[in-house]
């Protein structure tokens, strides 16, 4: 094949390996001929050579932290996405009366009761941890880190009371009711554009959150946490603490992800409450669904990883 | 703990899943002779079991083998980088042909059985 191309298949694969191999690759590619066996080839071995460099970095406490961190963040938002879907529709009450979606409605509550309490036990220590260090070590642009995402989510939360305020209690700037037409709502212009208002204000939120607090969390010394009341005193490890939730966290996420797949099978296939014409809600559900299954399902998969590579007990660094 | 053919296996050598007709062995094997760079690997591959290694398929191997000091790159000659097996790769190499025999001759002897 051409040089040309031979070197765009070798920038499929991680710079790291792209350094060590890129060149003798490439010749090897070059004495081979074009064809679509020797791309998809290619294509499969630069996937896990991404892989064996996710496995590398996932050594690192702070690493299994920051992609615990994002792996929640997307779950959440799968799991939110759903939950506005279904909350309030037709589907809510088909939920209700139907067995097998209802058992898989209460197993996906009961999977992200287990998985928010354990995100929550863990970010609590983490986030209490790094701002003590902000305190006393008078870093400042911790402390800059972390306040940015609570803004924005203040800001979230008050263009929603003000929608709210200004519709006298009607509407709610939901995304998921855009579409819903009833008397007491407003104009469908007024609800697309404030329901897209919420939507990139929530989307900014999620993201800046993720990318915020992961960033603190790789720059913080996480030291031990000491809370002393009256004479009896607690020391809490952020990494250790951390550490111990990962396989709670992931058979959360996953008991979710289950659920969720089983929730939308017995949902469509029983009730046929995707169907265009005759379903509950229709194609816009069955998308949502879709999405909180991806939404749901990477989360779970990449947090079973990192707790099959967590077997080391972090230290204090 | 006894250096056994499981230990072997076990310990050190070739990714977990890996089997006997997997690239890495295949690699190991086509050392095994002297230094070789990739095309002449994926030809000897070929001439040993049939089997024509893909590109990407046969450095997914080569790194493996490399980051687990198996084999070991020797001097570039242009472009082309041969490599050579090392003294644990040939260790893990027959640990896992021993195996292997077994295997077959197991097989072998259950079918005749038959």
């Amino acid at each position: 094949m051409k040089a040309s191309t031979a070197q765009r298949l070798v920038r499929l694969y991680p710079l790291r390996w792209q350094l060590r191999y890129g060149d003798e690759f490439a010749a090897l590619l070059e004495d081979h001929a074009l064809s679509f066996a020797t791309v998809v080839d290619v294509v499969v071995a630069a996937c896990a050579a991404y892989f064996r460099v996710f496995d590398i970095h996932l050594s690192s406490p702070r690493t299994r932290g920051v992609v615990l961190w994002t792996a929640w963040m997307m779950a959440l938002a799968g799991g939110v996405s759903l939950f506005e879907t279904v909350d309030d529709s037709e589907l809510a009450r088909m939920t209700q009366q139907q067995p097998w979606p209802h058992f898989a409605w209460v197993g996906l509550e009961i999977g992200a009761a287990i998985a928010g309490a354990a995100i929550a036990l863990s970010t609590a220590v983490v986030l209490w941890s790094m701002l003590l260090e902000a305190g006393s070590s008078r870093r400042g642009e911790i402390f800059a880190r972390l306040v940015v995402p609570a803004c924005m989510g203040l800001l979230l939360v008050g263009w929603v009371g003000a929608v709210l305020f200004a519709t006298r209690g009607r509407w709610g700037a939901s995304p998921w009711a855009v579409a819903v037409q009833r008397p007491d709502f407003p104009s469908t212009v007024v609800r697309w554009l404030t329901g897209f208002v919420t939507m990139l204000l929530a989307v900014s939120t999620e993201i800046v959150g993720t990318m915020r607090v992961a960033s603190a969390l790789r720059d913080s010394s996480l030291q031990v946490v000491r809370l002393r009341v009256g004479r009896f005193g607690i020391a809490m490890d952020p990494l250790r603490i951390g550490t111990a939730t990962i396989p709670v966290l992931a058979s959360g996420t996953l008991v979710m992800f289950a659920c969720v797949v089983a929730w939308g099978f017995s949902a469509g296939i029983r009730t046929a409450a995707f169907d265009a014409r005759t379903g509950a809600m229709g194609l816009t559900a069955l998308t949502s669904w879709l999405m909180s299954v991806i939404l749901i399902g990477v989360p779970a998969a990449l947090m079973i990883q990192v707790s099959l590579h967590t077997t080391d007990t972090p230290r204090l660094s | 703990m006894p250096r056994n053919t499981r230990y072997v296996i076990a310990s050190k050598g070739l990714a977990d899943g890996e089997h006997f007709s997997d690239p890495g062995v295949l690699v190991l094997a086509s050392l095994a002779d002297g230094p070789k760079h990739g095309y002449a690997m994926i030809d000897d591959i070929e001439q040993m079991v049939g089997t024509r290694l893909g590109p990407g398929t046969l450095y997914g191997a080569i790194g493996r083998l490399e980051r687990d000091e198996l084999i070991q790159p020797l001097d570039a000659q242009e472009r082309r980088q041969p490599y050579r097996i090392t003294a644990e790769g040939k260790r893990v190499l027959a640990a896992k042909l021993a195996t292997l025999r077994r295997v077959a001759l197991t097989g072998l002897k259950r079918l005749n059985a038959i």
